[in-house]
């Protein structure tokens, strides 16, 4: 099956006052109609860049290089009048805080109106009657009503579900939620990760989902990649993720989530920070911080290698089995 | 449960301007500012039914009489009642204000905004050229402008307009550049809306309030510098009625006749006051914290 968005290569930098910064490094990934992709990795890895940087809405001092293919068309060369059509038509997005990401000054109803009457001829009361659909479909309680309130009457999660409304009344092919549920209550953070799957199992749209949270990923994706300084340092399917981390990131990623079914005295940390994108490490980019470090790690940069079927890690001691006894 | 608690609230929708509106209502100091603006407006609006003599008619058997029940305020050096004067005169001090500022805002406003969104060079050559305005001081900068383009009451708002534009290209560029960077207008464009529209639409209802505040508070400046203007006769020229061309009469006057100045003067005060209570009383109820 021809994929629904393919990344290759990409590549964001930075114009600053000390140079080009380059915040993401040769990032590549596929997703097909239906699935859904979690990019995991710590505050600063360049998960939100790359998702900016599908959406065409970085920063003007940034530059993106490589390809972004939607449905086969290079995302990053199309006119701005065509990629206008494509945001929100095809690729939409949510954001991390519901809070400040419905416009004050509106009412919900008409930021989900407006969304619709951008990317079809519906009439106002035809974009209306749908938005009140997608109301009710986000399980919004008295849809007609809500309608017309404005967002600061909304609670976190209700506003959540308006954005996920207002992303998805279009019908987009592809979903990117940067952080869809990291500022709700846990119990809220559920029901968003539900309705999420529901809707794209329903719709069949893709989506690719920025987290730090390992458990919204479980709940959620059916594949992962993990990043770390700019770059993948693992991919696989969910499950084999979980049960056999290839690298040794994601291995102390894992370490890091608290278990009820194991007893820890103290949950693993991970030494260290992330290096800045103006000083990255020569080599692998996680070797200051790696347990397993060897000297090669420190000049060599590793490649993305096959470990397993559909798994792939960027480390040069990989597979990390013979380490488990030891770890 | 939810929607029990939904249902049992009252059929209103709150919107933010309702909110600061009913906010504003429980001002007291706002609202008696409200209520002298809407006094003079109503004065102005109605001079025709409600002076009792023509403002313009000289009566040289009442030549700078002292007020009685004939003439409230008194008369003038040509016999005129300042009454009338007065009345007349609000005419010309509320329109000086609400169109200078209108004026300052039209102009002010979009290159605020387009300072403020777009950045780069095009926000500094703005920025640098409203910087140079404002280094002349307000009433200097009118009084040059309308010395410049001949003494009117049409151009005094012309110049009176111009000075105060770029307080609100300044307003207007710092308020877009908050407003710019919030989720909401990152989500907006994230759903196709082109960058003209999200400045219109998304950005211009969010600097709203600021701009309210800031032309209440000009409205009141600008009717000072048009009092001054005239006072200087680049104003409302004569026999036309304005305060500040009475002023300067009166002056000449002050020991033999103090009325001729002290009603013109003292509008002026009451006036200025009044559109200042009432921004004070609209910042406060846009932004609660900001007292």
């Amino acid at each position: 099956m021809t994929p629904l968005l393919e990344v290759r290569d990409l590549a964001v930098s930075f114009a600053t006052d000390e140079g080009m910064v380059r915040a993401v490094d040769g990032v590549s990934f596929s997703l097909a109609p239906g699935r859904r992709l979690a990019i995991v990795g710590e505050s600063g890895c360049g998960k939100s860049v790359t998702a900016l940087a599908i959406m065409r809405l970085l920063a003007p001092n940034a530059r993106a290089e490589g390809s972004v293919r939607l449905e086969g068309e290079d995302v990053l060369a199309v006119p701005d009048s065509r990629m206008r059509q494509l945001r929100g038509g095809k690729i939409a997005m949510i954001f991390q805080e519901p809070m400040t990401s419905l416009n004050p000054a509106f009412t919900v109803g008409d930021q989900i109106v407006e969304a619709i009457r951008e990317h079809s001829d519906a009439s106002p009361s035809e974009a209306r009657a749908q938005a009140i659909a997608w109301l009710a479909r986000v399980r919004i309680p008295a849809p007609e009503r809500r309608f017309d309130e404005y967002p600061h009457r909304l609670s976190g999660g209700m506003r959540q579900r308006v954005m996920i409304a207002m992303a998805m009344a279009c019908r987009p092919s592809v979903l990117i939620a940067d952080e869809p549920t990291t500022a709700l209550d846990v119990t809220i953070q559920a029901q968003i990760l539900d309705l999420m799957r529901e809707l794209s199992e329903e719709t069949g749209t893709a989506i690719v989902l920025i987290t730090h949270d390992l458990g919204v990923v479980a709940e959620l994706a059916h594949d992962v990649l993990v990043m770390y300084a700019g770059r993948v340092a693992e991919q696989a399917s969910v499950q084999t993720l979980f049960r056999t981390p290839q690298h040794p990131y994601t291995v102390g990623l894992m370490g890091a989530v608290p278990r009820l079914d194991e007893e820890v005295a103290r949950l693993a940390t991970i030494e260290g920070a992330v290096p800045s994108p103006r000083a990255w490490p020569p080599g692998c980019r996680f070797a200051p911080r790696c347990p397993f470090v060897i000297e090669r790690c420190r000049t060599e940069v590793p490649p993305l290698a096959e470990v397993g079927p559909g798994h792939v890690a960027a480390c040069i001691q990989a597979p990390l089995d013979r380490f488990a006894a030891a770890a | 449960m939810s929607t029990l608690a939904v249902a049992a609230q009252p059929e209103r929708i709150d919107s933010p301007t309702r909110r600061s509106l009913r906010r504003l209502m429980r001002h007291r100091t706002a609202m008696l500012g409200l209520a002298i603006v809407v006094l003079f407006v109503m004065i102005a609006v109605l001079a025709p039914l409600v002076a009792p003599y023509d403002p313009t008619r000289t009566s040289w058997t009442a030549i700078r009489r002292a007020p009685s029940a004939l003439h409230w305020f008194g008369t003038d050096e040509n016999g005129r009642d300042v009454l009338s004067r007065v009345i007349w005169g609000a005419r010309a001090s509320l329109l000086a204000g609400v169109v200078s500022v209108g004026i300052a805002m039209a102009a002010g406003v979009p290159i605020g905004m387009l300072a403020g969104f777009r950045g780069g060079w095009i926000d500094a050559l703005i920025s640098r050229f409203t910087d140079a305005m404002l280094a002349c001081p307000f009433l200097i900068l009118a009084i040059a402008l309308a010395a410049f383009l001949g003494p009117a009451l049409e151009n005094a708002m012309i110049a009176i307009g111009i000075s105060a534009t770029p307080i609100f290209i300044r307003l207007a560029r710092g308020a877009t550049m908050a407003a710019k960077v919030e989720d909401y207008v990152e989500a907006a464009r994230a759903i196709g809306n082109p960058r003209w529209r999200v400045a219109v639409r998304h950005i211009l209802p969010n600097i709203v309030p600021p701009l309210l505040v800031q032309a209440t508070l000009t409205i009141a400046t600008a009717i000072i510098a048009e009092a001054s203007l005239s006072f200087l006769g680049l104003g409302q020229q004569p026999p036309a009625p304005s305060w500040g061309s009475m002023l300067n009469t009166a002056q000449r006057f002050m020991e033999q006749a103090p009325w001729m100045a002290i009603f013109p003067g003292l509008s002026i005060v009451l006036v200025v006051l009044g559109f200042n209570l009432l921004g004070d009383g609209l910042r406060d109820a846009f932004d609660p914290r900001s007292r």
